[in-house]
Order: C-alpha cells, then structure tokens, then sequence
C-alpha cells in the first residue's frame, strides 16, 4: 500500500475540486447556456422596438428639461407589480397640458405600456399606477404637451423577478 | 380561464371646495392576461384579454382618459387628480379587449368653505 497519509488524500481532493471548479467557470465563460442566450437576445430586440417608438414619439422635438418627474422603486423584486408615479410640470391652462404620456418599458415585449391623456380640467398631470417589466431596465416616461414641446424622464428600475417569464 | 372577475372599485373625496385638486382612485379587478403566457400544462399561449382603454367623465365631460397594452399590472389601479368644479357624478369607465364596458360612478359635493 502506497503512503496513503490523511495530508497527501486532502490535497488530492482539492486539487479535483478546484480544476472541476475552474473548468465549469470557464465553460460558461464560453458559452452562455441556449435559454440565456435565446433571453438575450430577445431583450436586445425588445429593446429596438422601444427605440422605435421612442423616436416615433419625440419626432426629432427638443426635449425639455424638468418637464416631467417620475417616481419608480430602485429595485423592484417582483416585475409584475411595479409603483410608478409621475408628475408633469405645468399649469394645465391654456395649451400649456399634456395631451399624452407615454409610459415605456425599455426591454419589454411590447415596450408601450400605457398612455395617459389629459385635459385642463385635471387640474394636475400626476398619476400613479402599477406596471409590469420584463427585467432590469430604463422605465422611460414621456409627457407629449399640447403646445408640441415634449419631455422626457428616465427611470432605472432593477428588476429582480421580470413578469411575464 | 376563470370566468373575469368585474369587480370595480372608485375612490372619490365626498365633498371638495370650488378649486381643490382632488385625488381619484380606481381599481378595476381583472386578470390583464398579456397574450404571451403560456399555459402551464398544454403549453400553449393563453389569448390576450386586456382592459384596452379607461375613462373618467366629470359631469357627462370626458376629463382624463387612457389607452392600456399588456405592460400594465394584474388588477390595473390608477391614481389621478381632477380640479373639482362643480357638485356632480365622476363617472369612471373601462372597456376590455372584448368590448364588455363596465362603470363606476361617485357623486362629490363642491361646496363653498363656510366660515368659522
């Protein structure tokens, strides 16, 4: 029987282990398993169809500092259900309103995720509501005034569990 | 799918004075299935069946309205502000991707503050 000590037997486990270790931690170095790679690149293509309304809605405008505010959690754990409030700054007289808001879920399957119309008679453009988000990303609001001008607010949400997988 | 549960819910102040921004809040019970959901046992795509569309009239006036996708939440609740004028009925209305419209009505006193 070979010198079988209790040192040379411990060292020989955790040399198993860490190559094991190393090995697996450079396979997914190469290759990211099919169902997180089949995940990303449906958010990047989510992603296009809501710079494509982005920019269908803002039409080439200036967008206006400090128009529209919003408030929406840093981290929200459950996608399904995410708070957001927002208020646009203005006097609601006049054309001086949003006729809409846009609300926009940057990587969801279909970013647009409401519009909000208003009229002088609101009195204020605040509302709060409940959404659903894909997965960690910009919330993007955008307050479309009734005189043409147009502003814009982002809002980083980290998505823990996204709705809708 | 459960038969869609119609349950709606609006909050509105009972009295106001001429001027105040008051607060409305409404809570429509509905599953907002998103049309991309797949069944958990067949695996296939449970069909979309969305509140599309919600409107608020003040006095018979369409004052606040709103278009929906399938990014709103389960159970849509929305918050908003109307500047009270006038004691009237605040009239809230949804209308689901099947066309059902259903309706909330609360009446609010404006009343001026009286002294002392």
């Amino acid at each position: 029987m070979p010198n079988l000590t209790r040192r040379r037997v411990l060292l020989g486990a955790g040399v198993v282990v860490l190559t094991g270790t190393a090995a697996r931690a450079q396979e997914r170095e190469l290759i990211a398993p099919p169902e997180v790679q089949s995940h990303e690149k449906e958010l990047v293509e989510n992603r296009a169809k809501a710079e494509s309304i982005l920019a269908g809605i803002i039409a080439g405008r200036p967008l206006r500092d400090g128009l529209i505010s919003g408030t929406t959690p840093d981290i929200a754990e459950d996608g399904s259900a995410v708070p957001v409030t927002f208020k646009v700054a203005c006097s609601m007289s006049g054309d001086d309103y949003p006729h809409s808001v846009h609300v926009i879920g940057m990587v969801n399957p279909f970013p647009e995720i409401a519009r909000f119309h208003f009229t002088p008679a609101c009195g204020e453009a605040e509302v709060s509501f409940r959404c659903r988000m894909r997965a960690t990303s910009d919330l993007v609001l955008v307050a479309d005034m009734a005189d043409g001008t147009v502003g814009l607010s982002k809002h980083f949400v980290d998505v823990t569990m996204g709705a809708c997988s | 799918m459960a038969e869609p549960d119609r349950r709606r819910r609006l909050r509105v102040p009972k009295t106001a004075v001429p001027g105040e921004i008051i607060q409305i809040k409404c809570l429509a019970e509905h599953v907002m299935e998103s049309g991309r959901r797949k069944h958990p046992e067949t695996g296939a795509l449970v069909p979309r069946f969305l509140i599309k569309r919600m409107e608020c009239r003040y006095n018979g006036t369409l004052v606040f309205f709103a278009d929906w996708f399938n990014g709103m939440s389960t159970n849509p609740y929305v918050a908003f502000k109307l500047r009270a004028a006038e004691s009237a009925t605040i009239e809230v209305t949804w209308i689901e991707d099947d066309g059902t419209v259903t309706t909330a009505a609360r009446e609010i006193e404006v009343v001026e503050p009286s002294d002392g």
